[in-house]
């Protein structure tokens, strides 16, 4: 994790390249990854990404000490998918997007537009997150980490584990709470 | 409704069904809508991302730096044409891309007309594709996207007729007792050893032509009851013949002040024909050589351009942004790029998605 990175926002502010570098290096990928979950586009992801970055240099003249730029960054993506967002929503009610694919769009709409975006960069709730996640029951960690970090199908799962649906979405549930109570704490 | 629904949406395995389910019961009331972003939320949180190569990275902020420098270029000067200096590889790419054009690209098929028992090839270049091709009399002709040649394959013959949809610059070899003939929907072009452009596409309702070398003459084909009276047309000039009714006039014409005279020739008794004189040529022919030229051109028209340039469809969503006019030249700009560019002169806002586009204010 980015815990022991400092931003040097004076450098980027006089236009230093390196020190933006080095912003890009430890926050693109998260930012990427963080739209992909909503827009569901690796394409239009690493867009947003780019262009969330390209804003950031912009706008650089006007960074001060104060300036938290993993929110900026975080901020300007989830604006900037929200209006994606929107368009695609209208748009997909009219062209060959599959009904499902329109109402999971809609779904993830909903969830962008209330999102606390500050869970995502702050460095002490990314830290007690994972923390969380590391302190999980063996086996409830396991499918979580199966699920989330490995990408795998809850039957995937049950069939890898020999345990059934039921008990694999046990097992996501309970792990969900705990990270929620960690969040909670952390606010 | 249990939160099962939402551990599998977050999985991405709700059916239809479900989805909609799970859609009515977030919007029923605030307490669900909370419970589900929450949920939402805590799963964000614990993305661990770290798929991507330290070489992906440095490939990426290429494509950054690249974009910032392109928008720096832009902003207080008129042309978006990206300043670039260009290092001997790059060059050595562009000669192996035109070899390329020649034999990669374009679909080619053997056709037999019953009538007239001649045989034909044709060629089709598909959205975001040319072909460039080399006739057995050493004729050269370069075939823009989205369009569709028919030669013949016996070029021996005292008029040699080629058919085409779409557009193409021909660089006709001299053969003193030969005539090539390019048929367009309405119009004939007859040539002489010359160099010019044709562009005919159906939906555009006009037949182009514009001469660098030689000279041509326009004769109706069958269709074309505007043109009363063949037309000679000399080097530098470009020809816009009207072949709907119903096309609008085109942004070159409607600007009367734009490039040079244009008349109305009387001999003609039609409104339909336009010829401007002392064109600037290269502006029409230089999409051979890669480049993507615009003078002045509404946006409307333009979005048409970059739609077959870069094999995408461009929606407009704002009527004001239709009539906004550009000024520019795209090389090797993709279209993100070029997007990029024609955004900084005349802001508006754009998405892509796969090959297609949204234009909003």
């Amino acid at each position: 994790m980015e815990e022991t990175f400092r931003i040097d926002v004076d450098r980027i502010r006089k236009g230093d390249e390196n020190a933006f570098e080095k912003v890009f290096h430890a926050y693109f990928e998260r930012i990427c990854c963080f739209a992909r979950e909503y827009v569901c586009d690796w394409e239009v992801a690493r867009e947003l990404a780019q262009e969330a970055f390209i804003r950031l240099w912009e706008i650089r003249d006007n960074l001060d000490d104060g300036s938290d730029i993993p929110a900026l960054l975080f901020t300007i993506t989830r604006n900037n998918a929200l209006n994606y967002m929107k368009h695609l929503t209208v748009r997909q009610k009219y062209s060959d997007y599959t009904k499902q694919q329109h109402l999971e769009s809609q779904l993830n709409l909903i969830a962008l537009s209330d999102l606390q975006v500050d869970i995502l960069f702050r460095n002490d709730m990314q830290k007690a997150i994972h923390q969380a996640v590391d302190e999980l029951p063996d086996r409830c960690k396991e499918v979580f980490i199966m699920s989330r970090h490995l990408g795998m199908s809850y039957k995937e799962i049950a069939q890898k584990l020999k345990i059934s649906g039921k008990t694999v979405e046990n097992h996501i549930s309970e792990a969900l709470k705990r990270l929620r109570l960690k969040i909670k704490q952390n606010m | 409704m249990n939160e099962s629904l939402i551990y599998r949406y977050l999985n991405g395995e709700l059916e239809e069904k479900e989805c909609l389910e799970l859609l009515d019961w977030v919007n029923a009331n605030e307490t669900n809508r909370k419970t589900f972003t929450d949920i939402k939320n805590v799963w964000i949180s614990a993305a661990k991302p770290e798929q991507m190569t330290q070489a992906e990275l440095k490939t990426e902020f290429g494509r950054l730096t690249a974009r910032i420098a392109n928008k720096d270029n832009l902003s207080g000067s008129v042309s978006i044409q990206a300043k670039t200096k260009h290092s001997i590889g790059y060059y050595l790419l562009r000669i192996a891309a035109v070899l390329l054009f020649i034999y990669g690209t374009g679909i080619t098929y053997i056709y037999l007309d019953d009538n007239d028992n001649q045989e034909y090839y044709d060629i089709y270049t598909r959205r975001g594709e040319k072909s460039q091709l080399v006739l057995s009399d050493g004729t050269k002709i370069w075939i823009n996207s989205d369009s569709h040649l028919r030669y013949p394959t016996n070029m021996d013959k005292s008029k040699v007729i080629v058919q085409l949809e779409g557009e193409a610059y021909f660089d006709v070899a001299k053969m003193k007792s030969r005539k090539f003939v390019v048929r367009t929907s309405d119009v004939d072009i007859t040539a002489l050893g010359t160099s010019f452009n044709v562009k005919s596409y159906q939906e555009e309702g006009t037949v182009e032509t514009t001469l660098e070398e030689g000279k041509i003459q326009i004769t109706d084909a069958k269709g074309a009851e505007n043109l009363r009276k063949s037309l000679v047309i000399l080097p530098n000039q470009r020809v816009t013949i009207y072949t709907n009714p119903e096309a609008e006039i085109g942004p070159a014409e409607r600007d009367e002040s734009e490039g040079g005279d244009r008349v109305r020739i009387e001999e003609i008794e039609s409104t339909d024909v336009f010829i401007q004189k002392q064109a600037n040529t290269s502006i029409y022919t230089s999409w051979k050589d890669g480049l993507l030229q615009f003078r002045k051109v509404r946006f409307e028209d333009l979005a048409l351009l970059l739609e077959r340039w870069y094999d995408i469809s461009i929606e407009i969503n704002d009527e004001a942004i239709r009539d906004w006019r550009y000024t520019g030249t795209f090389d090797k700009e993709t279209i993100e790029q070029a997007l990029h560019a024609l955004s900084m002169s005349m802001p508006f806002s754009y998405t892509i998605v796969k090959n297609q586009v949204a234009i909003n204010k």
